[in-house]
């Protein structure tokens, strides 16, 4: 994917370079808020993501701006104001997630891919696949080898959701997030019980595993194991 | 001074409407003597004639009685028959029916010249009759109040002005007392509280108030610095550890494996600091207030539900029971994402500290949604049940368990800020968490939030 860093600070945007170069990504970079409105107008980004508190042009009013001009390449924040309020602001002005500094690396490219994935994703699927596990979005069913396997709905969605990014890791937040739709910070692992039970029902009466673990990062559900 | 000269000029007018009062009453107690002793005489004469008339003006001129009646019997040619006047008056100024001239009256060593006030009265055969009344009592009188209301504008100035000026001096002497004051506690003399009398006046209400407002400073500044002691020192302990795994790392001389067990393990330290970071920001934000500035209705039934849904999961993994006796519909005003933080901390404090079941009770009361999460573990002993909502206080029961110290601060600032109360208390067994919110607003615009 493309990625265009709006970024003053050399040190954050190098490592954010790296990490996405690592993941196979190609990103652009801007050092203010106006040359990162001016690259990012010019199109052809999978992603955008921007600081908010940038010189000549601050992160929010960027946002708008791309808005207003119907630029609706999906749009990261990045932030070090992470009251809820601020987070708030930023989906407000047209943001489509909003992540606080300090991040995890492999938070940040987690959601950049689950940001680029979002814009190709058929809107009106009703099916998804994976491997030999297979939803049906309508029936809220699930099978694996054709074997039906019962699901709680939170479990249904915790699996849609991986199912949505399969391939990619999703982390706890993205999930304690789409999942349950809280924004928190749990003090202990909790997704991780979760998980493992999830992984129980589709995983272990079958052969070859779908759900991983990625340390210190989140989940990934994938078919080559 | 101003008021002095005030005070001094409304005595003044009073005074000046006093002595014009006692003048109108005067003059119109002479006119109506005067018309008495007129009809009186008159009558005299037309029942005796001229000498009973003359008889009665010398009986009222006896030397016994005493009195400022003025009386005159001229015959035809202008000689004087009976009366107290040598002869007719001869500067004689006419105002109305009254004519007023002077009069000759011995004073207490000399003669003085008084204003008299009198009728003249034609008789048949050109007599002609003068009654009449000076004015030396009157006089007397009104000179007498003016007098007064001199000498007692006159006194009132000199205690107004002597009375004002050692008032404003102990008023200043006062203020100047609680500015040294100020001043000295500003200079680092933390300790210096403002004199306070016993007479409970502004002043004393002003020291008192400036004296509570020190000591909540200086509650405020100890908190502060216990908060900043124990940030130190529950940052240093994990900051130490990621040293010594970087340094181990450094080190080099390991298999690729362990190094990057040790890596991970840095990094598990670095996690951890920020998280103590994120959840100090968390109370602050939360502290001041200004978190909330969006507040929707929060379906409180709904949290409650999700949160203990979300824990469950971790209970049964250790055989812990959640149970539920969550009422629906119950609502909050405020923001679903910190309530829901305030929520999960609470439980996971009771799977972490307690032993179950853990029950989680949530039903809206008169007084605004009551929501309970109790355990059936160890409790906090009363004595330290305020503490422990403290930023970094853990139980020395607790010292070993995983976490940061600050899951209840966080749960206790997030239920402040929407106004309501969080209480421990004895669940006989275990520790009860009680949070009372306020009744939800009627009417709350909700604001446009979007939800990722």
């Amino acid at each position: 994917m493309r990625i265009l860093l709006i970024e003053d600070d050399r040190a954050t945007a190098d490592f954010m370079a790296k990490a996405l170069a690592e993941h196979g990504h190609m990103a652009d970079r801007a050092e203010d808020g106006r040359d990162g409105l001016y690259h990012a107008s010019g199109g052809g980004y999978d992603v955008i993501v921007t600081d908010r508190m940038l010189p000549a042009l601050d992160g929010l009013s960027l946002v708008q701006a791309l808005r207003a001009a119907h630029v609706e390449t999906p749009i990261l924040i990045l932030s070090a104001l992470g009251k809820v309020d601020d987070r708030v602001q930023g989906l407000n002005a047209g943001a489509d997630d909003y992540l606080v500094k300090p991040f995890a690396a492999s938070e940040l490219i987690a959601r950049i891919e689950a940001l680029g994935r979002r814009q190709s994703r058929d809107a009106t699927e009703t099916s998804l696949a994976v491997g030999d596990l297979a939803m049906d979005l309508l029936a809220r069913t699930v099978t694996r080898s054709g074997k039906r396997i019962d699901l709680q709905p939170r479990e249904f969605r915790l699996l849609e959701c991986l199912m949505r990014h399969a391939g990619q890791v999703v982390t706890r937040t993205m999930l304690l997030e789409n999942v349950w739709d809280y924004h928190f910070d749990p003090q202990t692992n909790v997704i991780e019980v979760h998980i493992s039970r999830l992984r129980q029902k589709i995983d272990r009466d079958f052969s070859g595993p779908l759900l991983h673990t990625v340390r210190g990062a989140g989940y990934v559900l994938r078919a080559d194991a | 001074m101003l008021y002095a000269a005030l005070f001094s000029l409304s005595v003044l007018a009073l005074g000046g409407f006093v002595y014009w009062a006692v003048d109108i009453l005067v003059e119109r107690q002479r006119e109506q003597t005067v018309q008495a002793e007129l009809q009186g005489l008159v009558g005299e004469f037309r029942a005796y004639g001229l000498p009973g008339l003359t008889r009665a003006i010398e009986t009222r001129l006896a030397p016994e009685r005493v009195g400022d009646g003025i009386y005159l019997l001229v015959d035809g040619l202008g000689r004087p028959l009976a009366g107290n006047l040598v002869g007719w008056p001869n500067s004689v100024e006419q105002r109305g029916p009254w004519l007023v001239f002077p009069v000759e009256r011995r004073g207490v060593d000399r003669a003085e010249i008084h204003t008299a006030y009198g009728i003249e009265f034609p008789l048949p055969g050109g007599f002609r009759l003068l009654v009449g009344q000076n004015t030396q009592s009157a006089t007397r009188v009104l000179d007498a109040i003016t007098d007064v209301f001199l000498l007692g504008v006159l006194a009132m100035l000199l205690l107004a002005i002597g009375g004002g000026f050692l008032f404003s001096r102990n008023l200043l002497r006062r203020i100047e007392a609680i500015n040294k004051g100020a001043e000295r506690v500003r200079r680092g003399d933390v300790g210096y509280r403002m004199p306070v009398g016993s007479a409970d006046d502004e002043f004393d209400r002003l020291g008192a108030n400036l004296n509570a407002m020190l000591d909540e400073i200086g509650r405020l500044m100890s908190a502060i610095r216990s908060v900043t002691d124990n940030i130190a020192h529950d940052l240093r302990s994990p900051l130490t550890r990621l040293r010594n795994r970087l340094e181990e790392v450094a080190a080099g001389d390991r298999p690729a494996g362990e190094r990057r067990t040790a890596i991970e393990a840095a990094i598990g330290e670095a996690d951890q600091v920020l998280a103590t970071f994120r959840a100090l920001l968390s109370i602050a934000d939360a502290e001041s207030g200004a978190a909330l500035a969006e507040r929707d209705r929060v379906d409180l039934s709904r949290l409650a539900f999700d949160a203990a849904e979300l824990y469950e999961a971790q209970a049964e993994e250790q055989g812990i029971a959640i149970e539920r006796e969550i009422n629906e519909g119950v609502e909050a005003t405020g923001n679903r994402h910190l309530l829901f933080q305030a929520i999960a901390n609470l439980l996971d404090n009771a799977l972490k500290y307690g032993a179950g079941p853990v029950r989680i009770s949530l039903y809206a009361t008169d007084n605004g949604p009551r929501l309970s999460i109790g355990d059936r573990g160890p409790g906090v002993p009363e004595g330290d049940r305020e503490r422990v909502v403290e930023r970094f206080v853990r139980l020395d029961s607790s010292r070993s368990t995983a976490g940061t110290g600050l899951g209840l601060s966080l749960a206790a600032a997030i239920v402040r800020l929407h106004g309501g109360r969080l209480v421990l208390a004895d669940n006989r067994p275990g520790l009860l968490v009680s949070i009372t919110l306020p009744v939800a607003d009627g009417e709350i615009a909700m604001s446009a939030v979007r939800r990722t």
